[in-house]
């Protein structure tokens, strides 16, 4: 790579949320560069299972934004160049105890009064649809929009349309320093060179803490583990995704009833979905281990036990592997779309469970931020500014290009 | 469950059972647990009970006084243990179709090589195996391929198949020799490694000798394949001078030389090392076998592949150090009792490079025709994986998360080092600069009821 490298936005990390934001800026006429250390799908978005979801959210603005977000995935089916196993064959939220369908209930109004299309079984519908379910689920939530894909065939398929755009993309590039000119951005220095740019776009996941540190700006992101099993291909078990109640507990830290203390301690909650290879895929868990990737078989057995609850079948099939990731988490589960107090640097990360949901409506807003236009629907809530560690960011819409 | 083995040794190979010896005779408990239903590991398999002891020469017989040793020594032996899941201080095994993990002070991983699986048009059609598969059939069930057999591939491992086969009277229609001609003119340049060795080099140029008076024997084979035939099967290559043949045959039996199986030491974590001359990934370890892992140790050919006395002796020594650090031995008397064996080791090293060049792979054999199937598990040709490769992906890891090689059973014990040379020649990387697929737990797979089933370790975290 020449040192003499220039574009209009660089944007750092190429996984869904990073080349989403490559893909928007591409299309929207930007010479844009992508720089991953690795290659595409490299950290968090190869290690989850690729829902785009809209179940767990309670109604109001996130959740229209989550619906908003969805909707682009039916638009990106056509214009994506690469098949990345788009399956909108909906989710269905599985209850399991009497306290938690109440709430379900009322959610279920909620959500069919902002017009999505949700369904809601009964015990014995959802026993006809689904006959190896496990004796104690009681009703199920189906979220009809909801659907799955294969998240490093998408993070390709987006990397490859940006290409086509006149995006550059440079895998294996480790940047190592953001370099800043009058107190704006001026480049990115990397293994490779240096690349010259006024517009820097983080979007490095659990990694963004540490690039801003190098302009000082304090992105509070953790890692937060997660655990997924694989199974051997197997027919017949279930139809589509499910995901049980409690997942929306574990994932606000709520202390749950009827679950083993390992499944507590591990944050274990029953996710399923029939990967279009033909293997199960069985999650999850939540907990904060620094930045472990590697699977334990304590966390594996207690994953396992609560999908046989669910699922009782499960206990005959084989466990082929199971992979461990972390996720990108905010302090409160919003993810970080904002600009900064750094004229020029942009942050589009911290999405935890929701980076494939998101990705798409982040690179919406990431273009238009960095192109200095005003969203196309409000994401001020979403501002680095919420978290008061910084100084006020520049406003969206003064961040001309 | 509470209780804490000194040492639990995984493989009851000739490296495995030589650290147990050591380990045992100096006080630790001892425990060792392997796959298979006795000890012996793949070069003295069923030594102790096989009807073929006296019949395969003098290599194999010599397992059967180590077996007896092993089993004598006061070491636990757990058979049919399959191992699935590997920490500094545990090991976790199935077996009998319940798993269980135990706690140790050291852990050894005594694992072992495998035959390089080298991909060619047909290697997946019944009746091609691995020459090391054939020999384990005969060693542990007296069975023989059925003739007439093509043995094709490069390596001590084809001749010594090459001389089974002549005293057994199984017909072969020819050896494939696929190794360069120019190997023995490099190999020429360490000659002085003989002496270390003579009567082991003695011995591989006598089954030189009596493959090429009593088989049809092809050097320089290549563009080697196979396909169905009404009689079985057929065999295509081109000669040296470029023509190209046609055998039939009922068994073919393929041998591109030995890896060392690092599947379980990724799994580990482990720092590994390239080896540039024989073109393999192994655990970087010490003499004294440490790992970059504290507690974490291992033995014999999983570290380098350098065969059975070698592993003998490395086994010794690791048992020895772990001795001293458990406090049993002093460093004097570690050093005073490792003295034998080191000297073995300096003998075996001194071969290497000579055997090293001479049986250098090829590189030719290394890139796979776009026929073949690379992974097995999930059907992938080396032609669709090419694509994938040229598209950019750069790692196996990377040609994994684009087109699922590796995401089968075997989890890429297969396919993974197919996968690398593949991307090292169409990038121009070099294999050094290729971290292998990530290997992770279960290491075979596993019923999740019996992974239900297994008590929590949740204390142990």
């Amino acid at each position: 790579m020449s040192s003499k490298r220039s574009a209009e936005a660089v944007v750092i990390g190429g996984g869904a949320v990073g080349t989403a934001v490559a893909c928007y800026l591409a299309m929207d006429g930007v010479d844009v560069t992508v720089v991953e250390r690795g290659e595409f799908a490299w950290g968090t978005s190869r290690r989850c299972e690729g829902h785009v979801v809209t179940y767990d959210t309670p109604p109001g603005d996130f959740s229209l934004f989550c619906k908003t977000g969805q909707d682009l995935f039916y638009e990106a089916q056509d214009f994506l160049p690469v098949d990345f196993e788009f399956t909108p064959e909906g989710i269905g939220l599985l209850v399991d105890n009497e306290d938690h369908l109440e709430i379900v209930k009322q959610n279920f109004e909620g959500k069919k009064a902002e017009g999505y299309d949700v369904t809601l079984w009964d015990r014995d519908e959802l026993r006809h649809r689904e006959r190896n379910i496990g004796d104690n689920v009681i009703a199920c939530l189906n979220f009809n929009n909801d659907c799955t894909l294969n998240p490093m065939r998408l993070c390709f398929g987006l990397a490859k349309h940006a290409e086509e755009n006149g995006a550059t993309i440079l895998p294996r590039t480790q940047v190592t320093k953001l370099l800043t000119e009058n107190g704006r951005v001026s480049g990115v220095e990397t293994d490779q060179g240096i690349i010259a740019t006024k517009n820097v776009i983080l979007s490095s996941g659990v990694w963004t803490p540490s690039l801003g540190a190098m302009l000082g700006v304090q992105i509070p992101i953790r890692p937060r583990q997660g655990h997924i099993l694989v199974t051997e291909r197997v027919s017949g078990l279930l139809s589509k995704a499910y995901v049980e109640y409690g997942y929306l507990l574990t994932k606000h830290g709520v202390t749950r009833e009827n679950v083993t203390p390992d499944m507590d301690k591990f944050g274990v909650a029953f996710v399923i979905e029939p990967s279009s290879a033909g293997t199960v895929l069985v999650g999850s868990s939540r907990r904060f281990a620094g930045m472990d990737i590697r699977p334990h078989p304590a966390v594996m057995r207690a994953v396992a036990e609560r999908g046989t609850h669910f699922f009782p079948s499960l206990s005959d099939m084989r466990l082929l592997r199971c992979y461990a990731g972390v996720r990108p988490a905010s302090p409160d589960e919003l993810p970080i779309i904002s600009s900064t107090h750094i004229p020029g640097l942009f942050v589009g990360a911290g999405h935890e469970g929701l980076g494939i949901s998101l990705c798409l409506i982040t690179g919406k807003i990431m273009s238009e931020l960095v192109r200095g236009e005003t969203p196309f629907i409000d994401a001020s809530y979403m501002s680095i500014d919420r978290f008061g560690f910084n100084p006020p960011a520049v406003p969206a819409g003064e961040t001309t290009l | 469950m509470d209780k804490v083995w000194d040492v639990i040794i995984v493989g009851a190979g000739p490296a495995g059972m030589c650290t147990a010896i050591q380990t045992a005779k100096h006080g630790l408990s001892t425990l060792v647990v392997d796959r298979q239903t006795e000890p012996g590991g793949q070069i003295f398999r069923s030594a102790g009970s096989s009807s073929m002891i006296g019949k395969l020469g003098k290599d194999y017989a010599a397992g059967l006084p180590l077996v007896k040793q092993f089993l004598n020594c006061g070491a636990q032996f757990e058979p049919g243990a399959n191992v699935w899941d590997i920490a500094p201080d545990r090991v976790y095994y199935s077996q009998q179709g319940h798993s269980h993990f135990v706690r140790a002070r050291q852990v050894v991983l005594a694992t072992g090589a495998m035959e390089r699986p080298v991909p060619l048009p047909g290697w997946t059609l019944p009746g091609v195996m691995g020459s090391g598969a054939s020999d384990v059939l005969l060693k542990s069930a007296g069975l023989l391929p059925e003739g007439p057999v093509v043995l094709c591939g490069n390596g001590p491992l084809v001749l010594q198949a090459a001389v089974h086969m002549h005293e057994f009277n199984v017909p072969v229609s020819a050896v494939l020799l696929t190794g360069r001609m120019g190997n023995i003119m490099h190999a020429m340049k360490h000659a002085s490694g003989i002496l270390a060795r003579p009567g082991y080099f003695l011995h591989g140029v006598n089954m030189a000798a009596k493959t090429m008076l009593h088989q049809k024997c092809v050097l320089g084979a290549h563009d080697v394949s196979i396909s169905e035939s009404e009689k079985g099967l057929q065999v295509h290559y081109a000669t040296r001078s470029g023509k190209h043949r046609k055998l039939d045959a009922s068994t073919v039996l393929l041998h591109e030389g030995v890896i060392p199986e690092t599947r379980i030491t990724r799994l580990a974590r482990l720092r590994h090392a390239w080896d540039q001359k024989q073109r393999y990934w192994h655990v970087d370890a010490d003499k004294w076998g440490q790992t970059s892992a504290p507690g974490l140790r291992t033995a014999g050919d999983i570290a380098t592949v350098r065969g059975a006395a070698a592993a003998q002796a490395e086994g010794s020594l690791v048992g020895l150090d772990i001795c001293r650090e458990l406090g049993q031995l002093s460093l004097a008397d570690r050093d005073r009792e490792a003295l034998p064996f080191l000297r073995i080791i300096k003998r075996c090293q001194a071969l290497q490079p000579f055997l090293d060049e001479y049986f250098a792979p090829t590189p030719a054999m290394l890139q796979p025709h776009p026929d073949a199937i690379v992974c097995r598990c999930e059907e992938l040709t080396a032609g669709h994986l090419g694509e994938v490769i040229r598209e950019g992906s750069y790692s196996p890891n990377g040609v994994k998360a684009q087109a699922r090689p590796g995401m089968g059973t075997c989890q890429g014990r297969i396919c993974g080092q197919a996968v690398a040379e593949m991307i090292a020649d169409a990038h121009g990387l070099s294999m050094e600069n290729l971290p292998q697929y990530t290997a992770q737990p279960p290491l075979f797979p596993l019923r999740l009821g019996e992974l239900v089933e297994m008590p929590s370790p949740s204390e142990l975290m």
